[in-house]
Parts: C-alpha cells; sequence; structure tokens
C-alpha cells in the first residue's frame, strides 16, 4: 500500500503541490490527472524518492521515505518500476542490455537466464526480437513499450506510468492502455497512471483521482469522475476551453 | 560555496563506492580506452611540438652565451616536471572534459540519470566512479607518454636540425634531470586526472535543463578544470618542491 500524507512541494516561488493526500492500495490501479503544471508528475517523482517533498510524507509497505538517503531509497525503489514519459532508454544500449540491465546490477543471474527473461519481457510488450536493435532505431511507441519492459522484467510490486500514451496515435494509445491493463493483471501488480488522455483514464484506472490547485480535487470511480458536476472535473474531462460549455 | 559544498559530497560519494568496490570492471575499461587510449593522439601531438619548440626556443637564446649542449637539460626538466604534466592536463580537460559533461549532462535531461536511480542503481557508482577512475589513471600514462615524445622529438631538433653535438647534448641532459623531476611531474598528473574527472562528471550531473543546460556545463567543465588545472600547478610545485628536493 502507498500512503502519500500531506505532501508539498515548491519550485522556487511556484508552489505546485500543497498538502496532497492519497492512499493507493495493494492490487489497485489508480490514475491520476489534472491539467500540465499541476504537479503529476512531480508526485510520482516524489512516490518514488527522486524528488524530495518540501513537507508530508509518503509511506510505501509501512516504511517511510522520510529521512532516508538515496542508498537507502535504493532498496526502496526495488519494489517500484516507472515507465518514464520519454521512456528514457539509455541511448548507448542495445534494447536487449536496457531491458536487461536491473537484471545484470543485481548479479544474481546467469547471462543465459537474463536472456531469457529479457525475451519474455519483450514479448509480454509484443515486441518479440528487438534485442539487438539500438533505441534510436524505434518508434516513439516501441521506445515506450520497450520502456515497460525494463520497468517489469524484475517483477516489480509496484508500477508507475508518467504520461504513458502522450505522443502516440490513437492506435499506439489503445495498445499501451491494452499493455498497461496485461501488466496488471499478470504481475498483479500496483499501477499509478499519470495522464492527460481520458480515453485511457476511464480504460486503465479502477479509480481516477484529479489533482487541481496542489490537491486531490476529486478521486472517484471513472463513472464518478466523468460524470461528476463539479465544474473543474467536468471542464477537464470534457476537454473545453470554456467553462461555460461544460454548462450546455 | 555551494557548488564547492556540492563537489566535496560528490567526492566524498566517489571515495566510498571505491573503498566500497562498487564499481564494476567493465565499466572501468570501457571508460579507460576512451579517456586513455583514445586521447592518445592529442597527447602525442601537444608533447611533441612542444618539445620541439621547447628546444628551439631554448637554443636561441642559449646559443648567445655558448651553452648550445645544456638546451636538452632544459627541455627534459621542463618536459618532465612543467609542461609534460600541465599541457596533457590542458589537453585531457578540452577533450575528455568536455565529452564526460555532455555525456552525463544529455543522460540528465533526458531523464537516463533518474531512470538508473529508479532501477535501484547509484548515479555515481554506475556513471561518475568509472569516468573518475579512468581519468586518474590515464592521466599519469598520458603525460609520460606526452614527456616521452617531447622528449624525443625535442633530441630530434637539437641534434638533427640544429647541429648540437649529441654527446655532450645527452650527458647534460642525464645529468640535470633528476628522477625526482619526473615524479613530481607524474604526481601532479594524478592529481590533474582526479581534478578533471570530478569536475566534469559534478558539471554533468547537475546541469541545466535542455540544450542550453547541456551547453553550458560542457563549457564550465572544460573552463572550470584547466583554471583548476594551472592554479593548482602553483602549489603542487611549491609542495611537491619540498618532498622530491628538486
Amino acid at each position: 500500500m502507498i500512503e502519500v500524507r500531506k505532501i508539498s512541494r515548491g519550485f522556487g516561488e511556484h508552489r505546485v503541490l500543497s498538502g496532497v493526500d492519497l492512499t493507493v492500495e495493494t492490487g489497485e490501479s489508480i490514475v491520476i490527472i489534472g491539467r500540465s503544471g499541476c504537479g503529476k508528475s512531480v508526485l510520482l517523482k516524489i512516490i518514488i524518492g527522486l524528488l524530495p517533498p518540501d513537507g508530508g510524507e509518503v509511506v510505501v509497505n509501512g516504511q517511510s521515505l522520510n529521512g532516508l538517503d538515496e542508498r537507502q531509497l535504493l532498496d526502496v525503489r526495488r519494489q517500484f518500476g516507472m515507465l518514464f514519459q520519454s521512456a528514457a532508454l539509455f541511448d548507448s544500449m542495445t534494447v536487449a542490455e536496457n531491458v536487461g540491465f536491473p537484471l545484470r546490477r543485481e548479479r544474481r543471474w546467469t547471462e543465459a537466464e537474463i536472456a531469457r527473461k529479457v525475451e519474455e519481457a519483450l514479448e509480454v510488450v509484443d515486441l518479440p526480437g528487438v534485442g539487438p536493435k539500438k533505441p534510436s532505431e524505434l518508434s516513439g511507441g516501441m521506445r515506450k513499450r520497450v520502456g515497460l519492459a525494463r520497468a517489469i522484467v524484475y517483477q516489480p510490486q509496484i508500477v508507475l506510468y508518467d504520461e504513458p500514451t502522450t505522443g502516440l496515435d490513437p492506435v499506439m494509445s489503445d495498445s499501451i492502455d491494452q499493455l498497461i491493463l496485461r501488466v496488471c493483471e499478470r504481475y498483479r501488480v500496483t499501477s499509478i497512471v499519470v495522464t492527460h488522455d481520458m480515453r485511457s483514464a476511464r480504460r486503465v484506472g479502477r479509480r481516477v483521482a484529479m489533482l487541481h490547485q496542489g490537491r486531490v480535487w476529486a478521486i472517484g470511480t471513472p463513472e464518478e469522475i466523468f460524470s461528476s458536476s463539479d465544474p473543474v472535473v467536468s471542464q477537464f474531462v470534457r476537454g473545453v476551453a470554456d467553462p461555460r460549455e461544460t454548462m450546455i | 560555496m555551494h557548488a564547492l559544498g556540492d563537489v566535496a559530497f560528490l567526492a566524498r560519494e566517489i571515495a566510498s563506492a571505491i573503498v566500497r568496490g562498487r564499481a564494476r570492471w567493465e565499466d572501468l575499461l570501457y571508460q579507460f580506452y576512451f579517456i586513455g587510449v583514445r586521447s592518445q593522439s592529442v597527447v602525442l601531438i601537444t608533447g611533441a611540438f612542444t618539445g620541439m619548440v621547447m628546444c628551439a626556443q631554448t637554443y636561441f637564446q642559449f646559443h648567445k652565451v655558448r651553452m648550445d649542449t645544456a638546451t636538452m637539460a632544459v627541455v627534459s626538466v621542463s618536459m618532465c616536471s612543467e609542461l609534460g604534466p600541465v599541457l596533457t592536463a590542458l589537453m585531457v580537460a578540452g577533450r575528455v572534459g568536455a565529452a564526460l559533461a555532455a555525456e552525463l549532462g544529455t543522460m540528465r535531461v533526458t531523464e537516463q540519470i533518474d531512470a538508473l536511480r529508479t532501477l535501484a542503481t547509484h548515479p555515481v557508482d554506475y556513471l561518475v566512479v568509472p569516468r573518475f577512475l579512468a581519468t586518474t589513471l590515464a592521466m599519469p600514462i598520458l603525460t609520460a607518454l606526452s614527456i616521452s615524445v617531447g622528449i624525443g622529438a625535442g633530441w630530434v631538433v637539437a641534434v638533427g636540425y640544429l647541429q648540437i653535438d649529441p654527446t655532450y647534448v645527452w650527458h647534460n641532459m642525464v645529468r640535470y634531470t633528476e628522477i625526482g623531476h619526473l615524479m613530481t611531474g607524474l604526481t601532479k598528473s594524478v592529481a590533474y586526472g582526479a581534478m578533471i574527472g570530478l569536475i566534469s562528471c559534478y558539471k554533468g550531473l547537475h546541469c541545466g535543463e535542455g540544450a542550453e543546460g547541456v551547453g553550458r556545463a560542457t563549457t564550465e567543465a572544460v573552463v572550470f578544470s584547466s583554471i583548476a588545472v594551472l592554479i593548482s600547478n602553483f602549489f603542487l610545485t611549491l609542495a611537491l618542491n619540498q618532498i622530491f628536493g628538486v
């Protein structure tokens, strides 16, 4: 279980998060939505310990991240996998080396075992046989799939997705959604998905939380959020610039 | 002062990672190849032409007072204790310092360093320690090459072009060049390698956002490394003079 308690974070004078409370149950799939710059990705990075909060605390499976140094955080992060918005593949390595990277660092598996696990992970993301390619030879959608393969190859308990469908065409976005659902079911992982894509949010999340003005403005099932009468939520999920349009 | 504190923390992390053996030999060997082997050509050219120019300039002045045969003694002492280590360090700062800062900076702005951290890998263990060790260990070897080629090239100019008697040239060079001069230069080169590695990795890890941030980090890595080399050279010269007595 992940508990986010009164998290606040600013950059210079600009306060991005101011008292975010959120609880994610084990095995749950939650989607975080909100306008650009509202702090969704910042919250994700605070949850995994990449950014320290200014206030509040994150508790992961009963362990508070407050006061942990970088090396202690590395141990906590073994429970996590993360898919970055840009996929963040290591461009000096091949796809197979990227996916096998966390396994090689563990020094627990032989090269044959690593090769087998890498191929399995690539099959899960529907990219068998691309191991020898370099990230620069892949399309945006393929990169995200490889990023996901790298995030799940060591079977973490929690997977974080930072805008997994941004920049992809609708068909590719749909296939990424399918992958997220498949990973969730196959590995029974806890998933936190940050997205702008309302179609994706409706499909992937069992609960949807909307960030607004630095806090969780609304949270509920996708049906509750998408039929919400709250003008802020309604305007966002309908994607209209003028709030009066949501009243029509 | 804030940046100096950060550099000190990075140095402590590096020392801790080295002592605990967290770096991998494969990574170190690759960096050693990139930093050491691939820098040879630029270092050898610099050393050779510095030795040749030094020889010619020294001869032009010494010839006025009939001290032609002492020319190579000056070249040898200068190459061993000053020109070899300092010019090698400046060339390595330009070639390797820029490459390290640009590589790590690009990894930072493309979230590859964050990705490393999510994969339970400390960036200092995986990225910084192999580069720092490779720079520190490659520098004395590159410096020794530069010194050798500089003296050799100076010898060719002295004997082949300036027609100085080779017997006296050799005699005076060996007589006035002490092992302390060589040790001074090699000790300096280890310190310069550590400085270049540390400063360049720090600049890369802490670079600003976007292409502009990477560009600035690269420039600062070269400039600060070069300045650190030149300033520390003075203090190292005084300190090593006390130690080696030359």
